[in-house]
């Protein structure tokens, strides 16, 4: 049988309008009931990585840990046009998420930053109350460099469709006018935009006391971590913040068209969050 | 317009939907399914989320939900061959939700598509179904792929054991399909205007699982394809092509359009505006409270 877990969805306030959360209640709760809080990919990866977090909230609460997920403003089920979303208020969102876990009575949190969702969590850190870690699947440490994989997608339909897709150049014109482009059916607005730009480990890590366990999803056994990654945990660390490395084989369930799972890294994620109580 | 979450049951799983409940609602509700890809009930650029408020804005109550093993809902994933109890559910809910409904519209694209026509025929409360690029890849094989990857590993599970031991018989239908899939593969090319048993159109490949599954629905069908989609212009050539559909009388009762412009998902506004616009006005003109409806089985006119 497949894990199940008591689903708990409701709409919460946002500052922009009203959130969808769904909070995976375990069973039984105490007093240090710990709570993983989910900040969520970007775009179409926020879709393939949803599952995963259901497989995660499925053995969670066998162990006594809730898992809450809010969508931020704009995305998923909340409130909102993708168009009107924008960088500052999905941090916020974060928080609010935070917030209504300490509502639900949990006294412990953890933050769950799923690909650019490791720039949300990192940024919402310093406000989050009784925050224990933060745990991160396949970061992007730098937002500049998601987006531009994103715009690539726009260049490579128009590529397939003999259109004139446009440069890099063109769309920072067009966003600089106002106005918003349209990637893979959403809707990027100029504040989206320059927020994700800006978004960068480097403007968000320095206040982050919390220690942080950074899961890398490798191909296979051969393959190793990029190269940035390693230079930036290593950065990291000689400025004193706690980094656990840790590598899961898999596949990168975040860009596949197809229904792709990684068990593995669910699995050694709660083996991580359960069973290893000392920190290196 | 009120908007709100359901967690509703499946056998004997907790599938996690959402309702778009229009202040003055029609007569009529939209069931939207989702395909068994990557995809959830918010769907690929979050279309059936802007979907469901405008239907909503229209006065049309609609639900959006995760079948099992997908989404936030709990139960194995069971993919679009398998989806009629999941379908079932969302309908009653819907029907519970709203408490003036009298018939719902199936909305699927791709996979969910096909998953809504194979469901349809078999529930009187579905009087139309409004395909979206509907998916009906396969090659001889495809039952024998069906075999090895669903079946297979199930015999290979000692949880489906299990279960068989403690007599949960549902299990012990699917014992049966899966009887009858050998049945079909040892045959063959064994002749399949035998079939006439519902359950046995499962065994079929899929264009003809399709063509049969929609031969036998009493309400109405909608196909809409996209002209730049590799998936649509498989079923656009089975169209054209296969004697199963030419002989079926389904050309002259169902109502085809076909994008020209755009791509598989409706990925710009232009696009998703129109979808949006044709579903909205398929449903007002043909599937609400109108003398026609009194006889279902009449398709003639679109």
């Amino acid at each position: 049988m497949t894990p199940s877990c008591r689903l708990e969805p409701a709409y919460i306030a946002g500052g922009r309008g009203k959130l969808f959360s769904l909070h995976c209640a375990p069973e039984a709760r105490n007093d240090r009931a710990e709570c993983v809080i989910v900040a969520p990919s970007f775009a179409e990866e926020m879709n393939r990585c949803r599952y995963m977090q259901t497989m995660l909230a499925q053995q969670l609460v066998g162990h006594g840990i809730a898992l809450l997920s809010v969508d931020p403003f704009g995305t998923g089920d909340s409130q909102g046009e993708f168009v009107e979303a924008d960088w500052q208020q999905w941090i916020r969102d974060i928080i609010t998420a935070a917030d209504y876990a300490g509502q639900l009575g949990y006294r412990s949190v953890t933050l769950l930053g799923i690909r650019l969702g490791a720039l949300l969590a990192a940024a919402a850190a310093p406000e989050v109350k009784n925050l224990q870690r933060l745990v991160f699947w396949q970061p992007v440490s730098n937002g500049k460099i998601a987006l531009n994989q994103f715009l690539r997608i726009k260049i490579a339909a128009a590529i397939g469709r003999d259109e004139d897709g446009g440069t890099t150049a063109q769309f920072e014109e067009q966003l600089n006018r106002g106005n918003s482009i349209q990637v893979a059916g959403y809707d990027v607005s100029p504040a989206l935009f320059r927020g994700v730009q800006a978004a960068h480990f480097d403007q968000y890590l320095s206040p982050v006391t919390a220690p942080i366990s950074w899961f890398t999803v490798l191909a296979s056994e051969e393959r190793s971590t990029p190269r940035a990654d390693l230079k930036t945990i290593e950065q990291w660390r000689s400025e004193g913040k706690q980094i656990e490395h840790l590598t899961s084989i898999g596949p990168a369930f975040w860009q596949a068209h197809e229904r792709t799972l990684a068990p593995n890294l669910v699995n050694e994620t709660i083996s991580h969050l359960t069973g290893a109580p000392q920190h290196e | 317009m009120n908007e709100h979450a359901v967690v509703f049951p499946c056998e004997e799983d907790a599938l996690l939907g959402i309702v778009h409940a229009p202040d003055q609602a029609g007569t009529t509700g939209v069931v939207i399914i989702v395909a068994g890809g990557p995809q959830y009930r918010v769907g690929a650029h979050r279309q059936f989320v802007v979907l469901g408020r405008e239907l909503a804005r229209q006065g049309i109550p609609v639900l959006r939900f995760d079948h099992r093993g997908t989404g936030d809902s709990n139960g194995s994933f069971r993919g679009f061959l398998d989806m009629d109890a999941d379908i079932r559910s969302a309908i009653d809910t819907l029907f519970k939700q709203c408490g003036n409904l009298k018939r719902v519209m199936l909305w699927g694209e791709c996979e969910s598509a096909s998953a809504a026509a194979f469901y349809a025929y078999r529930d009187p409360r579905v009087a139309g179904i409004f395909m979206v690029n509907p998916w009906i890849r396969t090659e001889a094989g495809q039952a024998k792929t069906y075999l090895k990857h669903y079946y297979w590993n199930r015999l290979r599970d000692p949880r489906f054991w299990q279960k068989i031991r403690a007599g949960q018989f549902s299990l012990m239908r699917s014992l049966k399909a899966w009887l009858q899939l050998l049945r079909h593969i040892a045959k063959s090319n064994g002749d399949s205007k035998k079939i006439s048993d519902a359950e046995e159109l499962t065994s079929l490949p899929l264009p003809e699982r399709l063509t049969r599954s929609l031969q036998r629905f009493p309400g109405k069908t909608y196909i809409l394809t996209s002209g730049n989609d590799y998936i649509a212009q498989e079923f656009k050539d089975f169209t054209y092509s296969s004697a199963i559909w030419k002989s079926s009388g389904l050309q002259e009762k169902i109502f085809f359009n076909d994008m020209a412009d755009a791509d598989h998902t409706f990925s710009r506004t232009v696009w998703r505006t129109e979808l949006f616009e044709q579903t909205a006005q398929w449903l007002k003109n043909h599937l609400t409270d109108q003398p026609d409806q009194k006889s279902p089985n009449t398709n003639n006119n679109h």
